[in-house]
């Protein structure tokens, strides 16, 4: 039987400046069709564009609740600057929109994470248990070290990190146990995910493609073809994903 | 029949004759957890890769020579599964010739340059190795990124050394305009596909472009994942004859013509 695939890493109605579309719902749907995968965690991205992400969260959950398939991962942000909801209800609203994991963007939203800035708003997530997305590129492997140990309880999916980050992210995740990681663009490493689940063990990976970005059968192959165990596929391809949004509190 | 991507998707070996141009060997500065080559052979024998041509990850240093060294062992314990290509430092013209005249009379198959030694494609020193690789119809690989730079030296290169067959590394990464120009001018260039990005949709326009002929696929394994690099053609929205000709059929073809321009009557 066929390793499910759960993509934790994808984007759509995001452009980049100089692209003249955007890779929307129905492409992505289709493109898992074609390479076998069952489900997404989508955000709106890439987000060089955004301007509100209260619209795009909202262009979001109208894209999701057309295809069962696609769980949202909507944009939160701290409230201290008292422009938008609190906290608390941003979380609410994400969890009730059927949201698998929220996606925090600290230099795009213009803030950073310090307990009296952040706090509450890490607060509000591990209090309901959701996801929370961090890319590599907007918070250091040693701020990412201290959000995790500041909420051991808060699941937290590291995501678009590099092919050269490996000599990092194992002891980041061997410290930190609510960290996992994605291996999704652009974590390319040759024997990575071997190495990784003999010194992590398979709970920590999750399957992610990078769409729209990357083509998504790089990853699949990438994770198929490993030579670890069928049951440690099982689990990086869909198991961990699946588990972390059952523990959600909903 | 199955297609390629159905069988990829149940990780099964591709079951064609799989040959990856664009290989290395040897430590990096990142961890690359195995850097053996029986690791790399046991890669390509899960995805169906039956030939890798490498360099070794010293190719674009002072130590190329010792990566050549580290190369030819390599070569020697799996005759057939690994070639090898011949780096230079171009520290003298004189020195260049020697050196890849006694690499491949040792066994290498082309050449491998690299511009991050500070040292353009079209340097003096370079050229003997260039007559060499005219002569012999030998594949050499280039290391690209998009430069301007780069393409001027190329087409220069492409159109004097008309029997060397030019394979420009991680083609599209960025100004791919370009790299499908240059391919339209010159015959003897090719475009190769490594790069740590696997840019959806890149596949497809350059077949699109009516390129087909023109792309080979290499991995840059161990430097990249092999399997990973592999998905961006077994994925792409192609025709399945096309995936098979990037796969197998074109690189072998310029091998083929490389041993054969090495025969003796």
């Amino acid at each position: 039987m066929a390793v499910e695939l759960f993509d934790v890493q994808t984007g759509i109605l995001g452009a980049r400046p100089g692209e003249r579309s955007v890779a929307t719902a129905e492409d992505l749907v289709s493109t898992m069709a074609r390479t076998g995968i069952s489900g997404a965690v989508v955000r709106v991205a890439p987000a060089d564009s955004e301007g509100d992400w209260t619209f795009s969260n909202r262009k979001l959950y109208e894209a999701c609740a057309k295809h069962p398939e696609l769980v949202p991962c909507p944009v939160v942000v701290p409230n201290s600057g008292e422009d938008f909801a609190s906290e608390e209800e941003q979380v609410a609203e994400a969890i009730s929109r059927g949201a698998g994991a929220a996606w925090v963007r600290m230099e795009a939203d213009h803030w950073v994470v310090a307990e009296w800035l952040s706090d509450r708003l890490f607060g509000a997530l591990t209090e309901r248990r959701l996801p929370v997305y961090v890319a590599a590129g907007s918070l250091s492997p040693t701020g990412l070290a201290q959000l995790a140990g500041s909420f051991p309880d808060l699941p937290v999916i590291y995501a678009e990190v590099g092919y050269r980050d490996q000599r990092i992210l194992l002891p980041l995740l061997e410290r930190f146990g609510n960290i996992s990681l994605s291996i999704g663009k652009n974590y390319r490493v040759q024997g990575g995910i071997e190495q990784s689940v003999r010194r992590l063990g398979a709970g920590r990976l999750l399957f992610g493609s990078g769409f729209p970005d990357a083509e998504p059968a790089g990853a699949m192959m990438q994770l198929l073809y490993a030579d670890i165990a069928e049951d440690d596929k099982r689990q990086i391809g869909s198991g961990n994903i699946r588990r972390l949004m059952g523990e959600i509190r909903r | 029949m199955t297609t390629l991507l159905e069988r990829a998707r149940n990780g099964l070996p591709l079951g064609i004759d799989i040959i990856d141009i664009h290989g290395h060997l040897g430590r990096s500065l990142f961890t690359i957890p195995d850097v053996s080559p029986e690791s790399l052979i046991r890669s390509m024998d899960r995805l169906g890769v039956r030939r890798i041509v490498c360099s070794h990850m010293r190719a674009w240093s002072h130590d190329a020579e010792h990566g050549n060294a580290q190369m030819l062992k390599f070569m020697r314990t799996f005759p057939g599964r690994i070639l090898g290509y011949v780096s230079v430092y171009p520290a003298a013209a004189q020195t260049v010739w020697e050196r890849v005249e006694r690499w491949l009379a040792a066994g290498f198959i082309g050449l491998k340059l690299h511009n991050s030694n500070g040292f353009p494609y079209d340097d003096a020193a370079y050229e003997p190795a260039w007559a060499m690789a005219d002569e012999r119809r030998l594949p050499v690989l280039l290391h690209t990124w998009g430069a301007e730079g780069e393409f001027g030296q190329i087409r220069s290169l492409a159109g004097r050394y008309g029997g060397a067959a030019l394979l420009l590394a991680h083609a599209g990464v960025h100004g791919e305009a370009e790299y499908v120009r240059i391919a339209e001018e010159c015959p003897n260039v090719h475009l190769e596909l490594a790069s740590s990005q696997t840019p959806r949709g890149l596949v497809e326009r350059l077949v699109a472009a009516g390129l087909t002929e023109r792309i080979v696929w290499g991995s840059d394994a161990s430097f990249l994942n092999q399997a990973q690099q592999l998905g961006k053609v077994v994925g792409a929205d192609i025709p399945e004859e096309a995936k098979v000709q990037i796969l197998s059929e074109n690189p072998r073809r310029l091998l083929d013509r490389a041993s054969k321009a090495g025969e003796k009557p």
